[in-house]
């Protein structure tokens, strides 16, 4: 929907009718323009007041409802004019146009009867009425779709961020409130869908659990004791969930107090000793940081080279020397049976010469392979009947492991060559871990020097506020980082006290698992934590994408000026919790930056919630009172600038551009209808309310 | 359709522990989709439960249908 215009009648200082009191607009940057007092303030109460029936009280700073401003909300021009025991009414029409150029009318109407002078009977609440203009005139529409239309013009939950006053913005985006990004997260996505199904598979998880433990119990050897273990099991549970959420907070509480300790830091008066202290302390954690990653590989590299380097096969080498023994004895035995064995073996070949052959030289008494005689009863004769009775030879060996033997053997010889540097490669390894705890006991060390360096520093800093601060916040940290170390221990021991009773009730399971309940208790448990893991992506994608758009706005915003410092930097404190932070260009926060700074970024922010994946800037129009109010004026323009270039339509009251060199710049940007308004009061005079009205001219560029 | 099932799907495929996991069981996270099944009960789990959520079913129902899910994988196997 496209604002396409306002008016009012006798709306605060809006005196007159609709025709006198009436601003359009069009897509791009529309600007009213005009002097503190001028009736700016009013023209954004004015939108607000048809859509949402307040007006902003800036005496309370806070919105408030026409039951109880009554008729404040008429002009008090209107109200002096008006004779008694007549009616006047307070009005303001919006016209806005969809997408499918449809065209709506909301007026909201409130009425007061004059009955003495000072002396009002107004109605109890306004009234809304909204039209559609069909054909040639506007038509009526039940009230029942005056909740869907408005809700086009501006939905109820973006309009904080799309609609808010100058003085708003510092509340609308609290930088020190960790659940601020986590409801503009919630804002911009569908991310609670994730939370829907993480409940589905908790669900089919505890279900799934609790169906198969029962199962298991019923096959247990022992149900008492299954289910007894099975109680334990669910304790345990308890205690890991709970210590686990303990660690998070503990975490968050440690983080939160890292960034009050830095916030600190840059307070203290001396600036040069600060500076080198910070650089110091960022080279020594950073080096911590390293040795901390090549002890873990180190730590790696000892429980892969179980394997990998042999050191599992250490102290083995006299079992190696007992095989090489025993296939040496093996070896020359195992030869001299096949030697023996080709010793008794028959030189002539089985049915060599045939049978009926043999058979011929029995009965001749001849042997026709020598040629001599072998007369019966002699060594030759009984030689040819032995060939006679001849079997088959048989096999030496009834088992034959000789390869088998010989492989192993083959194998010993490799991995022997890799024993003998077993002890050598442990040995180095060790020494590296050894070295590198060394290094990083130093370098804990260093770090403590230089912290209690900057103890000093701080001690010498006359703010004794800072001196108390610093201390309270090291001994919150230093509190929580103990307990952290206490719950991460019993976290150990409970992780292992289920893994052990989970053992225990697998031990006593005798009958045959059902499959069915085994798989659904996998499945809906895996499908639990994809859920959850998942969510936390979409989380963290939506967090980094918003850091970059809030940085490219900021940049856009702040191109011309080189005096600008800092980027926005969204601070992880735990699991789901950020928090924005204006940082230098070497990480560091920036914690006195000026107001307008802080509203830069703070605008920021909020146009790159507005354009981030919703795309609200190409579908609603953004209205600010004076925006630039705080800012300083060379941001001004960058700040203008963007705004016509991001979003489709922006209604914007400003004081900046009352100067015809000013307005020149606006030719250069993406700009709707300019106005200016100024009070009018005949007598010259703009505090007599009761005379006051206020003019609307249209500026031409 | 309420929601978005293939909007989902892509969200759960750039999930660092769910690409490991498709890692492990050698399958490749493009080959995912609605219209090609898979023969990975998780996968085919975790495609039946956005499904299901984007069909406005109940959190029972969509627990039932995973049920019977995995109770004909399982037969079949």
């Amino acid at each position: 929907m496209i604002i396409s215009s306002i008016s009012m009648k006798n709306f605060q200082c809006y005196s007159g009718e609709h025709e006198s009191n009436t601003l359009h607009f069009s897509e791009g940057l529309n600007l009213i323009i005009g002097d503190n007092g001028g009736g700016k303030s009013k023209l954004y109460d004015a939108f607000y007041w048809v859509i949402h029936n307040q007006v902003f009280q800036s005496d309370q700073r806070q919105m408030i409802n026409t039951r109880i401003y009554k008729d404040n909300l008429i002009s008090d021009k209107a109200k002096v004019n008006c004779q008694v025991g007549e009616t006047i009414s307070a009005e303001v029409t919006l016209i806005v146009t969809s997408t499918g150029d449809k065209k709506y009318k909301l007026e909201r109407i409130f009425k007061a009867k004059k009955l003495a002078d000072r002396e009002w009977e107004s109605d109890t609440d306004s009234t809304i009425l909204i039209s559609e203009f069909l054909q040639t005139k506007w038509n009526l529409l039940p009230s029942a779709k005056y909740s869907h239309i408005i809700n086009r013009v501006i939905p109820g939950h973006i309009k904080p961020y799309m609609w808010f006053q100058g003085e708003q913005v510092d509340s609308l985006m609290d930088l020190a409130d960790s659940s601020a990004l986590s409801q503009v997260v919630n804002l911009l996505s569908d991310i609670s869908d994730y939370d829907d199904l993480i409940s589905i598979a908790k669900n089919g998880a505890s279900k799934a659990d609790k169906d198969l433990k029962k199962h298991k119990s019923t096959i247990s050897s022992d149900e008492v004791k299954s289910k007894y273990l099975n109680t334990q099991l669910e304790k345990c549970d308890g205690n890991i969930e709970t210590f686990t959420s303990q660690i998070d907070a503990c975490d968050q509480q440690i983080e939160t107090a890292k960034l009050k300790i830095e916030e600190l830091i840059s307070k203290v008066d001396d600036a040069e000793a600060k500076a080198k202290y910070k650089a110091e302390k960022k080279v020594l954690e950073d080096e911590y940081k390293s040795l901390e990653k090549q002890l873990l590989e180190a730590n790696n590299n000892s429980s892969n080279g179980l394997f990998r380097k042999h050191w599992v096969l250490k102290n083995i080498s006299p079992f190696f020397k007992k095989f090489d023994d025993k296939y040496k004895d093996y070896t020359i035995k195992h030869n001299e049976k096949i030697n023996a064995g080709k010793a008794n073996e028959i030189k002539l070949p089985l049915n060599m010469p045939r049978p009926v052959h043999v058979e011929q030289m029995i009965e001749d008494e001849s042997c026709y392979v020598c040629g001599r005689s072998a007369p019966k009863g002699s060594e030759a004769h009984e030689h040819i009947i032995s060939l006679i009775k001849r079997k088959p030879a048989k096999n030496i060996f009834e088992n034959d492991f000789s390869n088998e033997f010989e492989n192993l053997y083959n194998n010993n010889l490799r991995y022997g060559v890799a024993i003998d540097g077993i002890d050598e490669s442990i040995k180095s390894n060790f020494n590296n871990i050894i070295a590198i705890k060394n290094k990083l006991t130093k370098k804990s060390n260093d770090i403590k020097e230089i912290d209690s360096q900057f103890d000093i520093l701080i001690e010498e800093d006359k703010s004794e506020d800072i001196l108390g601060s610093y201390k309270t916040h090291t001994k919150t940290k230093e509190k929580f980082e103990t307990n952290k170390t206490n719950i991460s221990d019993k976290l150990k021991f409970a992780l292992k006290e289920k893994e052990e009773t989970q053992s225990k009730i697998n031990n006593l399971v005798k009958g045959k698992v059902d499959k069915v309940k085994e798989a659904a208790d996998f499945i809906f448990s895996n499908l639990e934590q994809l859920a959850k893991s998942t969510k936390q992506h979409v989380f963290e994608s939506i967090i980094s994408e918003l850091e970059g758009f809030s940085n490219d706005i900021f940049k856009d915003m702040t191109a011309k000026n080189t005096s600008i410092k800092g980027q926005i930097k969204f601070k992880k404190l735990g699991y789901g919790v950020y928090i924005p932070e204006i940082v230098d260009s070497d990480g560091y926060i920036i914690n006195s930056p000026n107001d307008s700074n802080i509203i830069l970024v703070k605008l920021a922010l909020i146009m790159a919630i507005l354009t981030a994946r919703a795309k609200w800037s190409d579908n609603y129009t953004l209205i600010s009172d004076a925006p630039t109010s705080k800012m300083a004026e060379n941001y001004t323009f960058g700040f203008y600038k963007t705004l016509s270039n991001k979003f489709k339509q922006s209604i914007v009251t400003t004081y900046d551009f009352l100067e015809d060199d000013r307005k020149a710049v606006l030719k250069n940007f993406n700009i709707g209808n300019v106005y200016q308004i100024e009070p009018s009061s005949p007598a010259g005079d703009s505090d007599n309310r009761s005379d006051l009205s206020v003019n609307i001219r249209e500026v031409l560029l | 359709m309420a929601k978005d099932r293939n909007e989902m799907l892509k969200y759960f495929l750039k999930n660092k522990e769910f690409i490991v996991f498709l890692e492990n069981e050698k399958i490749c996270p493009t080959s995912i989709s609605f219209s090609e099944p898979s023969n990975n009960l998780l996968v085919e789990a975790m495609k039946k439960m956005i499904l299901s959520y984007c069909l406005d079913d109940s959190n029972l129902q969509t627990q039932k249908k995973i049920n019977a899910l995995i109770l004909s994988e399982v037969r079949n196997s």
